[in-house]
């Protein structure tokens, strides 16, 4: 009595390149038969094959090729920055496809893609898979200063940025860009993505909930397993005295269904 | 092929590989990966009688070769893992180990009965130890309210279901109170369950786990373990099944030669899902090469 659906699988590092400051592209060399994600969904990565640091990372996945995945990290800690450092041919240990991934399937226009720094993680693949549904894409992007934007080459052209220190584009925040802009022209049917730190999520929602758009937003949490087991990874679930588990029932939720803090 | 089935009070176990409490969901979960009936057991997440939200995050951080948790025994109740969790678990052909867990003596007697009622549960691990809860660690403090706890389970208890008790090494002689536990009818004991430990964030000055202690396990514990198993060996008869930090078939051969008769694998599911079926190939593999037959032969076989 098996369902195997998930895939924990040893992989060579085939590169890890550079593309901002504190920002790197992973590409590992996969069985994408078996890992084979949609966009937003998730891997758990161990950094490396001993016991130090112990427990893998969750990273949304990036892009994926046929045997190649990508993932985008900030270096931030231990493991990212171990990550940063690999070389070709060091092993890794992938558990994936792990979560949810953005609805597509309901009747909207305009998908309003909303990044927020390392937020644009899952964005690469949602934005292709848009065009490919032949939907309208806005896309914004908000970061620290103009350092920290990451260009996506076939979406670079669409990007409406702001920084917060006004370097680059809108001087403010990414919701407010959005909400100017919404006040400007409304586009018909439209839906929000986003991805970002939880306050950026939090304006974001705010902004769509103004306008009546509905919002999808991915969330990060520090997490053991990535399988709905640890029970690390709790969010306070709306008008309820529960927790749903971001690894388990997200990482995708409609802005309306959790609180963020 | 080496005999490796494992004997718990009645229940004889195809493997010694389990699963340890908190690691493994309810079973479905890493069937997504593997075919879990492979396993010697399942122990499940702790059950008890009223469902449990757990504790506020942050409840878990790393630490050198471990992790800290506090999740709080989150849990669906006694009653919704009858009906939403239990079906899958019966149709697994692996020996189902529900851990029991309440915060009095008649919540775990409780819990105990209703499962007495359901088939497909091969036995009790009775949750004496939980660092994380208020009093959670109470019953496996004492050695007299942990004789207490295991007869009134044990007087429930009509099957032929072993009845395990799980012991916290967080006591000044853990073999005192695992005698307390042979001595009211436990069938096995089983240990460690986590030692408590803090991280600090220094720049805050707060405790990186919002329930300012958490418990330590994986590998960084494993050395205290085996001791705690030895020293429990030595004052009794029943079975030990030996848990703390295992993530390698030869972990898991140093616990059998310390005299745990079975094994659970806790946080390295975490690290690697496929752990627990690794880990039983090793002992195999480990008994062929070493022309050991049965895995009872290794059991306690410390030389000092």
């Amino acid at each position: 009595m098996q369902n195997k659906s998930i895939f924990s699988l040893t992989c060579p590092v085939l590169k890890v390149e550079q593309v901002l400051e504190h920002t790197y592209i992973l590409t590992v060399e996969a069985d994408t038969e078996k890992l084979f994600f949609k966009s937003a969904q998730f891997a758990m990565i161990l950094v490396n094959l001993k016991s130090f640091p112990l427990l893998p990372r969750p990273f949304s996945i990036y892009d994926q090729r046929e045997g190649e995945l990508d993932f985008i990290f900030d270096t931030v800690g231990l493991g990212t920055n171990e990550l940063a450092n690999k070389q070709k041919g060091d092993l890794v240990k992938i558990t994936g496809p792990l979560g949810n991934s953005f609805c597509l399937e309901d009747n909207f226009e305009t998908g309003i893609i909303v990044a927020g720094g390392i937020g644009i993680a899952p964005f690469k693949m949602l934005y292709e898979e848009l065009l490919t549904k032949g939907k309208k894409v806005q896309f914004y992007y908000g970061a620290r200063n103009k350092n920290l934007i990451h260009k996506i080459p076939s979406a670079e052209k669409l990007y409406r940025i702001s920084t917060d220190d006004g370097s680059e584009g809108f001087h403010g925040y990414i919701s407010q860009l959005l909400e100017k802009d919404l006040l400007e022209t409304m586009p018909k049917n439209a839906r929000v993505f986003a991805c970002g730190p939880n306050v950026m999520l939090n304006a974001t929602a705010q902004v769509a909930e103004k306008f009546g758009i509905p919002c999808e937003i991915s969330l990060e949490s520090v997490m053991a397993c990535g399988l709905g087991v640890c029970q690390a990874c709790v969010i306070d679930e709306t008008n309820s005295d529960k927790y749903k588990l971001i690894c388990h029932h997200g990482p995708i939720f409609d802005s309306k269904e959790v609180v963020l803090h | 092929m080496p005999n490796i089935s494992a004997k718990i009070g009645k229940l004889t176990l195809k493997n010694p590989v389990l699963t340890a409490s908190g690691t493994f969901g309810y079973g479905n979960e890493y069937n997504r990966i593997y075919d879990v009936s492979k396993l010697g057991g399942v122990v499940t997440k702790s059950v008890s009688r009223y469902e449990r939200k757990g504790n506020k995050p942050q409840r878990i951080v790393e630490t050198p070769s471990g992790m800290l948790n506090a999740i709080g025994l989150a849990n669906v109740g006694v009653e919704r893992f009858i009906s939403e969790k239990l079906e899958f678990l019966q149709k697994l052909e692996t020996s189902v180990i529900s851990n029991v867990v309440g915060s009095s003596l008649q919540e775990y007697v409780e819990v105990t009965e209703m499962l007495e009622a359901q088939d497909g549960i091969a036995g009790y691990e009775i949750n004496l130890s939980c660092p994380n809860v208020k009093h959670g660690t109470a019953f496996s403090s004492d050695p007299k309210l942990a004789f207490q706890m295991i007869q009134a389970i044990k007087n429930v208890v009509k099957s032929d279901r072993p009845v395990i008790a799980k012991l916290t090494p967080n006591v000044t002689s853990v073999a005192e109170i695992a005698k307390a536990c042979e001595d009211a009818g436990a069938d096995s004991v089983s240990l460690i369950n986590t030692l408590i430990g803090i991280v600090i964030d220094i720049k805050t000055r707060k405790p990186k786990i919002k329930n300012v202690t958490g418990g330590l396990s994986g590998p960084a514990i494993r050395p205290v373990a085996i001791a705690k198993v030895w020293e429990v060996r030595k004052s009794v008869k029943i079975p030990i099944v030996g848990i703390g930090g295992i993530m390698t078939w030869e972990d898991a051969i140093e616990f059998f030669i310390a005299g745990a008769t079975a094994i659970q694998v806790g946080t390295a599911n975490f690290v690697n899902p496929n752990a627990p079926l690794e880990i039983l190939e090793g002992i195999e593999n480990y008994l062929s090469k070493n022309k050991i037959e049965n895995l009872s032969e290794l059991v306690g076989s410390l030389e000092v």
